[in-house]
């Protein structure tokens, strides 16, 4: 689009011009909107209808959790006062992870909300380590995605404790390497909470800054996941097979690539009846804490540096914990 | 992207979200239960970037008076490059808003059927006797997966064999089964159209076949001793005993009961 605003007067400000742009751009997508689905019939590719589908399917279904996520992080930028959520929390790592681990156990609370929530918490002064737990455990066991798995599995009760104690192993130990190692700058600094002007518009303008940009990683994360399943149809699953720890990493992989959402992620396990047990827990332990949306929403959130660290260690700690924990228990 | 752009793009996803979830869109991408999240989250974006536009609009209106720079701009200036590069994925929100424009919203179809085979499916412990009673018709209406896994197990596997069923899904064809035969099918998913998996059943014995992709009704019976022509062809066989063409259902897809 290539429309050049002249200007009008000689105290406009210099900011203008590109603030019309897009608007514009705006309104002709609103206005385009309404003869939505006649440009498709020029297009007669499937595999796009396919792919434009699995997208939006993932988008619209993060949307709703990323929105409680973002909207969470700034009422308690907005209304929480300044230093409440540091007094309650320890300071140590020690006593701080598992508290965490616990705290996003009770919680529901979906992947897509837990990392706004967790860097808002760093910003009110929680050990990072802890609020790393929390964004660990919060999706993995949570009380939805235990029933889910309950449901899954009716044969195999000891796959809810399987995934609850692995899930939580893998969170606190993961907090605690964390606390041990990491550098504080690999975590990106929150931004500045807006504390001028009233609290409504504190809140807006945490949400609008929030949203745009986890927003923007999501689609990214969206389209590659639609990308991946368009090209490995999920068939593929059945022809694959194994035993031991073949097994256990083709299914860890398939959990970072498949980017199932953690209610749905046991139905897809409990039906692999060609892997092990073992591997289809260390399916549910690695999905809902490293996939490809959270790790885009991840590098959104809390910056490049600090996925490019986390996400591996995570995924490593989550196989490890999976297969110590089902060869225990399955 | 400036605070205005970043409002317009909060308020063009709500209003995305809203209208998906206020019709049967929404319904082509999620299961039901998800639809008062949707609309909730969409009612919340909406409402939060029109009072940033209007926000922006009066900021830009009282910097252009007093020619002062704008404040909030500056309040982030620890790294005002990175943060600029960060926010500029914002733009990205335009996809979804794109994708349904050029696409429509359409549900999987018979593209993403044909190029996958059903997931093996968790096990599968519902009584199609006892449902067909209590709906007391005598063509009872059932899911594809419940004819799919029935047709796998004992006792439903009777019941199956010796009644005819009443079946929505679209047509999908297989050479291998001739003028008169076409595969039913339907996508099952638990969470969202992501893992959805097709769900097939052989018909054969129609009167005429329907175009691909095309939704039908159909009522039929199980064959269990139908051996089926060619290895691709799914199983189970359910022999036809009426079609009627009929739109694409509101709710596109199958869930486990």
């Amino acid at each position: 689009m290539t429309i050049v605003a002249e200007p009008e007067g000689g105290s406009r400000p210099q900011a203008e011009p590109r603030h019309r742009i897009g608007l514009i751009v705006w309104l002709n997508i609103g206005i385009f909107f309404l003869w939505q689905g006649s440009v498709q019939r020029l297009l007669p590719y499937p595999e796009l209808q396919s792919w434009g589908t699995i997208f939006m399917a993932t988008m619209l279904q993060a949307l709703p959790f990323l929105v409680l996520g973002v909207g969470i992080s700034a009422a308690i930028a907005a209304f929480v006062p300044g230093a409440f959520i540091a007094r309650t929390v320890p300071k140590q790592a020690r006593y701080a992870v598992p508290m965490a681990g616990l705290a996003g156990a009770l919680l529901p609370g979906c992947e897509c909300s837990a990392a706004p929530v967790a860097h808002r918490l760093v910003a009110r002064g929680v050990p990072p380590a802890a609020a790393l737990t929390f964004l660990l455990t919060a999706p993995a066991i949570n009380p939805i995605v235990l029933v889910s798995t309950a449901v899954a599995f009716p044969g195999h009760p000891e796959m809810v404790a399987a995934r609850f104690l692995a899930s939580f192993a893998t969170a606190v130990v993961v907090g605690l390497i964390w606390a041990r190692k990491a550098a504080p700058h690999w975590m990106r600094e929150p931004e500045p909470e807006h504390d001028h002007g009233n609290r409504a518009d504190a809140f807006v303008t945490t949400v609008t800054t929030d949203f745009v940009q986890a927003g923007g990683f999501l689609v990214i994360g969206a389209a590659l996941v639609a990308t991946m399943q368009t090209l490995v149809p999920q068939s593929f699953l059945n022809r694959l097979g194994g035993s031991g720890l073949a097994a256990v990493l083709t299914m860890a992989v398939l959990a970072v690539v498949l980017s199932v959402c953690s209610e749905a992620d046991a139905f897809i396990a409990a039906g692999l009846t060609q892997f092990s047990l073992t591997s289809r827990l260390v399916f549910m332990v690695v999905g809902p804490m490293v996939d490809i949306k959270l790790v885009a929403l991840q590098v959104a959130v809390f910056g490049r540096q600090f996925a490019r660290r986390f996400a591996p260690l995570t995924f490593a700690v989550a196989v490890v914990a999976g297969s110590v924990v089902g060869w225990l228990l399955l | 992207m400036s605070p205005f752009d970043a409002s317009c793009a909060v308020l063009a996803t709500g209003l995305l979200a809203l209208w998906m979830g206020l019709t049967d869109a929404m319904l082509k991408y999620l299961k039901p239960s998800m639809r008062p999240w949707l609309v909730l989250a969409g009612a919340l974006l909406v409402a939060v970037g029109i009072r940033g536009i209007v926000r922006a609009r009066q900021r830009e209106r009282v910097a252009a008076g007093a020619e002062a720079h704008d404040h909030d701009d500056d309040a982030h200036a620890h790294s005002p490059d990175e943060h600029a590069h960060r926010q500029g994925f914002g733009w990205l929100l335009v996809l979804p808003v794109l994708v349904v424009l050029v696409l429509g919203q359409q549900s999987l179809g018979a593209f993403a059927a044909a190029h996958s085979s059903t997931r093996n499916l968790p096990p599968y412990s519902f009584d199609i006797a006892a449902y067909a009673a209590s709906q007391g018709e005598s063509e009872p209406g059932l899911q594809l997966v419940d004819v799919y896994l029935g047709a796998q197990q004992r006792g439903n596997r009777d019941y199956l064999a010796h009644h005819v069923v009443k079946l929505l899904g679209f047509v999908t064809t297989n050479p291998a089964l001739g003028p008169r035969g076409f595969v039913l099918t339907r996508f099952l998913v638990s969470c969202c159209a992501a893992d959805a998996t097709p769900v097939k059943i052989t018909m054969i014995d129609a009167e005429h076949v329907p175009k691909a992709n095309h939704w039908v009704e159909v009522t039929a019976q199980y064959d269990p001793t139908y051996v089926v022509p060619a290895p691709d062809v799914p199983k189970p066989v359910m022999r036809v005993h009426s079609i009627k063409a009929v739109g694409e259902p509101s709710e596109p897809y199958e869930g486990l009961r």
